[in-house]
């Protein structure tokens, strides 16, 4: 019995001195108090994420910033997910921008614009990027996370290749890429046009340009009840012409996300592809010809309008000691001050996210060497924005999403027709919406 | 009386005796499984705010999309097909390796390593070889003029997915069917020779009939495996694509589960999973035990 005591005993103060550790009492100030930062970037980007981390790191010996890469976004959120159902979730996420309404709604999150005024941080937000900050506000205008990897799909294409067929300006219009497509494969290459994340490019920045709504309550913005639209607009006649392409290889499909895209492309098998401007680092690397870039196309019968944001944004999770979240605050400010802007901006062909970086690059003549990382800028800056072209907001991102690459794919394998495919899209899409307004009604 | 029987005096020995052992299956088999029959029967959000109790209504989601049977179809196409390469596969090599008097250690070594290899691997693995665009075995398919697309055939997509699938599995299925092999007495296939019995006619009429344990127990831990622990190789090569033709269901119970998080859809996926395996299991046990010969 007493044995058993003593073990308890000793038990109890191990305990104890655990908790008094993890708190910080008793500990010598000399060691920096650890932030935990996950994201989901790797290769050239990740390896810039770590350089400006230590960084920062360098700078000063209170904090230690831990950047940690947590593969593709879908694993690094549901790592976060169960890290936070066992307490052990990072201070940091980056979380993409199309699944902001799940982390927004889970009451795990400590909105970034209320930290920075708590630490003490007096932010001018207004010297931001608007439109770019408008997609993490909530309705009545409190900003949540810190948008941080922001891009948009541009029109990337193989400008040897273009000469080759004797093209001497890229295609501005959905037609004119149904035609330079058909005259690249007269020159010889195996297949015009290819497209990274197709849902983004095809059924959600198609309907941003050409300014109709891809779901109900301004696309999510104005409640949680929300519908998919996208089977009754332009979308289908859009699809049904790419489905037309594919039949003849102007068009190929290259898979989902953006692997087998960059890899056609790159390659030199597809001449102009559809993808993210923070493509750019990759294609950089692997691309042996002359490439460029120009705005998204769009119908020869419109005024188009600004494209829709991708890429992902830093959340701050909730829970923390507050001690901790002034070191948080010093490394959000660190990394949205201009320097730091325009060598994230310059490394990745994401954009900046502050005025003053875009005019400090401008300034230095960035943009009369390096066009194409001008043209996602200019293409989200585009005046005159509408209900439908502020964001995208709607629940359960990742699961609508597979529905929506399944009815595509069911499309380009010709086992549907447009109209079948996004009807079945719309219908499966409904359904994962709906669950998700009732898991979130009471809020 | 056969046997020796042997009684324990008291009732708390054997109990004590089987104590861990209930005890392990207790949490890590009942406490799960528990889990999931109340998840079930709920919705839930990813972070644990909010919980409400939704009856049958996960399981009236599934039944009535027609995404559901197609991929309960998709998995009778894939598990069946898993189960015939890989034990086809299995036996073929090892009758050849039973037949080889030098090496044979070096063969064994070789064929056992796949095993080793984790799903989501191997599937990267095959993913390098046939993917349309980078992959190398791929390329020499377009040259020889084939038109090789997994990425929007259905049926070039399943079959190489169960390739990959039955790949891993082919080692498993070689050990047993090798050691079964062995076991078989050499002085009956020889009386067999003597009395003018061809090798084919020997390996129809002595081999597989006695090969039947082991064929059916096999097929038993092949039908559980392509069940249950293919996702990370669909996952890693089809992602369920194209167009669902891919999505098994335990792809299915993953991918909403685990990367969607519904974790209730995910539950009731996992429970109508268990009851088909249960039942395939019984079946199996009913009606083809029967044709098995214990020797």
């Amino acid at each position: 019995m007493i044995a058993r005591r003593t073990l308890l005993g000793a038990a109890g103060a191990a305990t104890l001195a655990l908790g008094m550790a993890a708190a910080g009492i008793g500990t010598a100030s000399a060691a920096p108090r650890e932030i935990n930062f996950w994201y989901p970037l790797g290769g050239a980007i990740g390896d810039l994420i770590v350089k400006m981390t230590n960084d920062f790191n360098a700078s000063q010996a209170d904090y230690k910033v831990v950047p940690q890469f947590k593969g593709t976004y879908d694993e690094t959120f549901n790592a976060a997910v169960a890290a936070y159902r066992a307490k052990k979730h990072p201070h940091l996420l980056v979380g993409i921008g199309a699944g902001s309404l799940n982390l927004m709604l889970s009451g795990a999150i400590y909105p970034v614009e209320d930290l920075m005024k708590d630490a003490g941080h007096s932010i001018d937000w207004s010297g931001f990027v608007q439109p770019v900050l408008n997609y993490y506000r909530t309705p009545e205008g409190k900003l949540l996370s810190l948008p941080f990897n922001s891009s948009t799909p541009i029109l990337w294409y193989n400008k040897d290749a273009l000469d080759k067929a004797g093209l001497k300006e890229p295609p501005k219009t959905w037609d004119q890429v149904g035609e330079y497509a058909a005259k690249l494969r007269q020159s010889g290459f195996e297949c015009g046009y290819t497209s990274a994340w197709q849902v983004w490019v095809n059924i959600d920045n198609y309907s941003f340009l050409q300014d109709v709504p891809v779901a109900t309550q301004a696309n999510g913005m104005a409640g949680l009840d929300t519908e998919f639209l996208f089977n009754k607009t332009r979308v289908v006649q859009h699809i049904a012409r790419i489905q037309e392409w594919g039949k003849d290889g102007r068009f190929l499909y290259t898979g989902r996300a953006w692997q087998g895209a960059h890899g056609a492309f790159s390659s030199g098998k597809c001449a102009m592809m559809t993808e993210s401007s923070a493509g750019f680092a990759g294609i950089k690397q692997a691309a042996k010809f002359t490439f460029a870039a120009s705005p998204l196309p769009y119908e020869k019968d419109v005024t188009p309008k600004n494209s829709l944001i991708g890429g992902g944004s830093i959340w701050a999770m909730a829970g923390h000691p507050k001690e901790d979240y002034a070191g948080v605050a010093a490394y959000l400010a660190f990394l949205t001050s201009t320097d730091r802007q325009v060598e994230w901006h310059k490394g990745t062909g994401y954009i900046p996210i502050t005025k003053a970086a875009y005019e400090k690059a401008k300034a230095e003549g960035y943009y009369k060497e390096n066009p194409h990382q001008e043209v996602a800028i200019l293409q989200l800056s585009r005046e005159g924005a509408t209900e439908n072209t502020k964001a995208v907001r709607l629940g359960n991102y990742v699961q609508y999403n597979a529905a929506l690459e399944d009815e595509l794919e069911n499309i380009w394998s010709n086992k549907k027709t447009a109209q079948q495919g996004l009807d079945d899209a719309v219908r499966r899409g409904n359904e994962i919406l709906a669950r998700f307004a009732q898991q979130n009604r009471k809020r | 009386m056969i046997g020796k029987k042997v009684v324990f005096r008291s009732r708390g020995l054997p109990l004590l005796l089987l104590a861990p052992q209930l005890l392990v299956i207790l949490v890590f088999f009942f406490w799960p499984a528990g889990q999931a029959v109340f998840q079930a029967f709920h919705l839930a959000d990813p972070f644990g705010q909010h919980f409400e109790y939704v009856g049958l209504e996960n399981f009236r989601m599934l039944f009535s999309s027609p995404e559901y049977y197609d991929s309960l179809w998709a998995t009778a196409v894939f598990s069946t097909g898993v189960a015939a390469v890989s034990l086809g596969s299995g036996l073929l090599l090892a009758t050849f390796v039973d037949h080889i008097r030098r090496g044979r250690a070096v063969y064994k070594s070789l064929i056992i390593w796949p095993y080793a290899v984790a799903p989501v691997l191997a599937g990267v693995l095959w993913l390098f070889l046939f993917h349309p665009i980078y992959g190398v075995v791929a390329f020499a398919l377009a040259r020889g003029g084939m038109a090789w697309n997994p990425l929007l055939d259905s049926n070039q997509a399943m079959a190489l997915v169960v390739m990959a699938a039955a790949w891993k599995q082919v080692s498993y299925n070689f050990v047993f069917f090798l050691a079964g092999l062995q076991a078989i007495p050499r002085s009956v296939i020889e009386a067999a020779a003597i009395d003018g019995a061809g090798p084919m006619y020997r390996f129809r009429t002595i081999i597989l009939p006695l090969l039947t344990p082991t064929t059916f127990f096999l097929l038993v831990i092949n039908l559980v495996y392509a069940f249950f622990d293919t996702f990370g190789i669909i996952h890693a090569v089809t992602h369920g694509g194209p167009g669902g033709a891919t999505n098994i269901l335990v792809y299915k119970v993953f991918a909403d589960g685990f990367i969607g998080q519904d974790l209730g859809s995910s539950a009731a996926q996992s429970i109508v999973l268990m009851v088909i395996v249960v039942s395939l299991t019984v079946l199996q046990f009913r009606f083809l035990e029967r044709k098995v010969h214990y020797g």
